[in-house]
């Protein structure tokens, strides 16, 4: 099953893969950002009009752009803004006893 | 009226609680019994009578915001589309919404629930009467969208409701245009109005029309709107008799509980193809009210548990400053994803939807306020940046499912800059306004499609945007630029929509004193999927900007480099004068991209290049496209271009590390 561009969870391997690659990144129940090949950034690597904050708000902020790839094709599965010390979110908790009811 | 007996068996809600943390209707309204409900329903209706009855309500709702329209003259209303009609059945459920600003009708639930357990009793709710509010603690996103609300009798009992909203010029509170940024509570802020009769049996009270209008800096112009809003009402009450007379109210009643019953029908289908899981999304809200520098985290998780939605906000920060909003608030957000995302194929009948969707969010939050906090940039700032966290979280349920991936929009609106404008026109009068060039916004992109570039609102479809001239007419400004940015829909395989960058001057006036109420200043408010996001907007403005000379050379500036003069930039919690030689610049947000960029048609992205919405420093960064320039225009270098896209590849695995390996 498709769970994100991607992303397949496999729900008899319990297991999360790469659709370009067919790598298994995680297990199912997992957070798969925790298990994908992570690139750290100031938020300005967001994209090319993005500016420091310190222009914006006339200070600097921890905040982080973070990427995360395919540890194996390298394909990009998502980006997140964070302040550098707070945790990689799980954005994906699929229920694995609804896909097997 | 109130007797001593009555008094035991009606008590209405806890109005003060209510007006603390927000009115949660119960299942089980508590009603005056001299008020009586008609819930006589037809339960058989042959299907040519109900398609007919459908689209007539319909309509009759599309009536009633022309209605809304003409009368008032808004360039609120006419431009922006910042109003919204409803019908409503007799206890409140929302029957149709029409396409302008889908934020207003679930709010409109709340507050015909609250009038009908709270003033059924004193003052009584009468046939020709209507009930005025702006109270977000009772039902209103912010103060300034004022809402009114019509039962409309049937042989003596309320047969249903008719409601309207519109964002008003000016209601009161420490800034002109009545969003607040700077305030610390809701005490600096327009005076929260809850329900009030203002029309009794058709006769409208002088005493509660001046007390509304004397709070307002604008009066001439809020009256017109007063006068709009209920000629909205009373047009649509007549027109809901007719059909009435026509077919039988048992007849429409049914039509009324089928459109309800398809609208759950169709959200239950969609909800049983995807699987049941939690999806969570965070973001940083920047500043808490104008002078303020701090990061303010608000996350949202939801929970699909069968056939019911759960929100949640753990993780919030407490209310704070000007950045809040109500549950009224979140919950009319949510119309504004679930509405073009699930409900498309119901003209946009939400309240099956909303029989399945529960909030659970923490009390005395920046997504759940107490009463005093400041919500008065609860629409445009609050309630947007919510709207952004919806999306993200809805987009990563519906991409679960083979039915609903394509019904999917990445977050179209993941940052805004609200400017309120204020001074005297070219005619020597008071203005004040919202400047409608917000509406400048794109959609993100979709699993079969780019994103639109300045698209407009995807929840807010019948709301246009202003023409250049349309703006010049109505206040004193002077338009030099306006065009689609570049570089700012996030890369993708499936590019976001850009989005519009416009300036403008002071024209035959002083100055305009302009407050700037917004978030996402810095970062968007959401990721999108497996692409880069859109870029944030901004709000610019150079000093004393050389205007004449370029007039006098007969060339029009495109940009503010242009100038030989310094550029500041404004937080997105700001006031400011722009003096009449200031040149001020605003740049709306682009939307994020689905896909990742390297696996983009190189052609498309030539394209994108020639159009200028990408720029060569994305084509190569971002899309690994090199573009041979030796011709008239530019094309593909195929080698070049596999050759980069091979190397971002090495790239990002030689700078990347695995998180789980580290802990
Ligand atoms: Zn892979």
């Amino acid at each position: 099953m498709q769970i994100h561009r991607y992303l397949e969870l496999d729900a008899a391997a319990e297991a999360i893969s790469c659709t370009e690659c067919g790598t298994t990144i995680c297990n199912a129940e997992e957070n798969y950002r925790k298990h994908s090949a992570m690139r750290t950034g100031p938020i300005t690597e967001a994209g090319v009009p993005f500016v420091p904050p310190e222009d914006k708000i006339g200070r600097k902020t921890d905040l982080e752009f973070r990427e995360f790839f395919c540890p194996e094709c390298a394909v990009l599965l998502q980006t997140e803004f964070a302040k550098e010390d707070d945790p990689i979110i799980h954005d994906i908790e699929i229920d694995l006893d609804s896909l097997s009811e | 009226m109130a007797t001593d007996d009555t008094t035991d068996e009606h008590q209405g809600t806890n109005v003060w609680e209510d007006f603390s943390e927000g009115y949660v209707p119960r299942d089980e309204l508590d009603i005056h019994p001299s008020v009586t409900l008609h819930d006589e329903t037809e339960g058989d209706l042959d299907p040519i009578t109900y398609e007919v009855l459908r689209h007539r309500l319909w309509t009759i709702n599309q009536d009633h915001g022309g209605t809304i329209e003409n009368v008032s003259g808004s360039p609120v209303a006419y431009y922006g589309g910042d109003f919204q009609p409803a019908i409503l059945k007799e206890d409140g459920e929302v029957v149709f919404n029409g396409p302008y600003v889908q934020l207003f009708s679930p709010v409109a639930e709340l507050v015909v629930k609250w009038i009908l357990e709270n003033r059924s009793d004193n003052p009584g709710i009468e046939p020709g009467d209507i009930f005025l509010s702006n109270d977000p603690w009772v039902g209103a996103t912010h103060q300034a969208d004022v809402f009114f609300a019509a039962p409309v009798f049937h042989e003596g009992e309320i047969f249903c409701w008719l409601t309207n909203t519109l964002h008003q010029y000016d209601i009161g509170g420490q800034n002109a245009g009545s969003f607040c940024p700077g305030a610390d509570d809701v005490f600096d802020e327009p005076v929260p109005i809850p329900p009030i009769k203002a029309v009794e049996g058709g006769e409208v009270r002088e005493d509660v029309r001046q007390m509304y209008l004397r709070h307002s800096r604008l009066p001439n112009m809020v009256r017109l709107d007063f006068n709009a809003q209920v000629a909205g009402l009373q047009v649509t009450r007549e027109n809901i008799k007719g059909i009435i007379d026509e077919y039988g109210a048992e007849t429409i009643k049914g039509s009324m509980d089928k459109i309800i019953e398809d609208s759950e029908s169709k959200f239950i289908d969609k909800l049983e193809k995807i699987p049941d899981g939690t999806w969570r999304t965070r973001t940083y809200e920047e500043g808490s009210k104008i002078g303020n520098d701090e990061l303010f985290e608000v996350t949202l998780q939801m929970e699909k548990d069968g056939n019911n939605l759960i929100f949640k906000n753990e993780g919030t920060e407490e209310n704070v400053g000007a950045i809040n909003l109500t549950y009224a608030g979140f919950r009319t957000a949510l119309s504004c994803a679930i509405n073009p995302m699930m409900m498309w194929d119901q003209l946009w009948v939400h309240s099956g939807a909303y029989r399945h969707i529960d909030i659970e969010t923490q009390s005395g939050t920046i997504s759940r306020a107490s009463h005093p906090s400041g919500v008065s940039c609860g629409a445009n700032l609050a309630a947007i940046l919510q709207i952004s966290l919806i999306y993200d979280v809805m987009t990563r349920m519906l991409v679960t499912s083979d039915d609903t991936r394509d019904d999917m929009i990445l977050d179209p609106v993941s940052g805004i800059s609200v400017l309120s404008q204020a001074g005297m026109d070219q005619w020597g009068n008071p203005f004040g306004t919202m400047n409608m060039d917000v509406m400048g916004v794109p959609w993100g992109a979709r699993s079969t499609r780019d994103g639109m570039d300045v698209a407009g609102y995807v929840y807010s479809p019948r709301g246009p945007l202003p023409n250049v001239e349309q703006n010049e007419q109505d206040y004193p400004m002077l338009y030099m630029y306006r065009y689609n940015a570049t570089d700012y829909g996030g890369p993708g395989e499936n590019r976001g929509g850009s989005s519009m960058q416009t300036a403008w001057k002071p024209h035959k006036t002083q100055a305009i004193q302009t407050v700037v109420a917004g978030s996402g200043g810095i970062k968007p408010n959401t990721s999108p999927m497996a692409g880069y996001p859109g870029a944030p907007g901004s709000v610019r403005m150079v000093e004393n900007a050389d205007f004449d000379s370029h007039l006098a050379d007969r060339s029009m500036p495109t940009s503010l480099d242009e100038f030989d003069s310094e550029v500041t930039e404004y937080h997105t919690k700001s006031e400011f004068v722009q003096t009449e030689p200031d040149v001020v610049e605003t740049q709306s947000p682009g939307a994020g991209g689905y896909g990742d960029p390297i696996n983009r048609d190189p052609e498309k992205v030539c394209s994108d290049v020639v159009k200028g919405t990408v720029s060569r420093e994305s084509a190569r960064k971002y899309y690994g496209v090199i573009l041979d320039e030796d011709g008239d225009e530019p094309t593909v270098d195929a080698d070049a271009t596999e050759r980069r896209r091979e190397e971002i590849v090495e790239n990002r695995l030689a700078e990347s590390t695995i998180p789980a390996e580290g802990e």
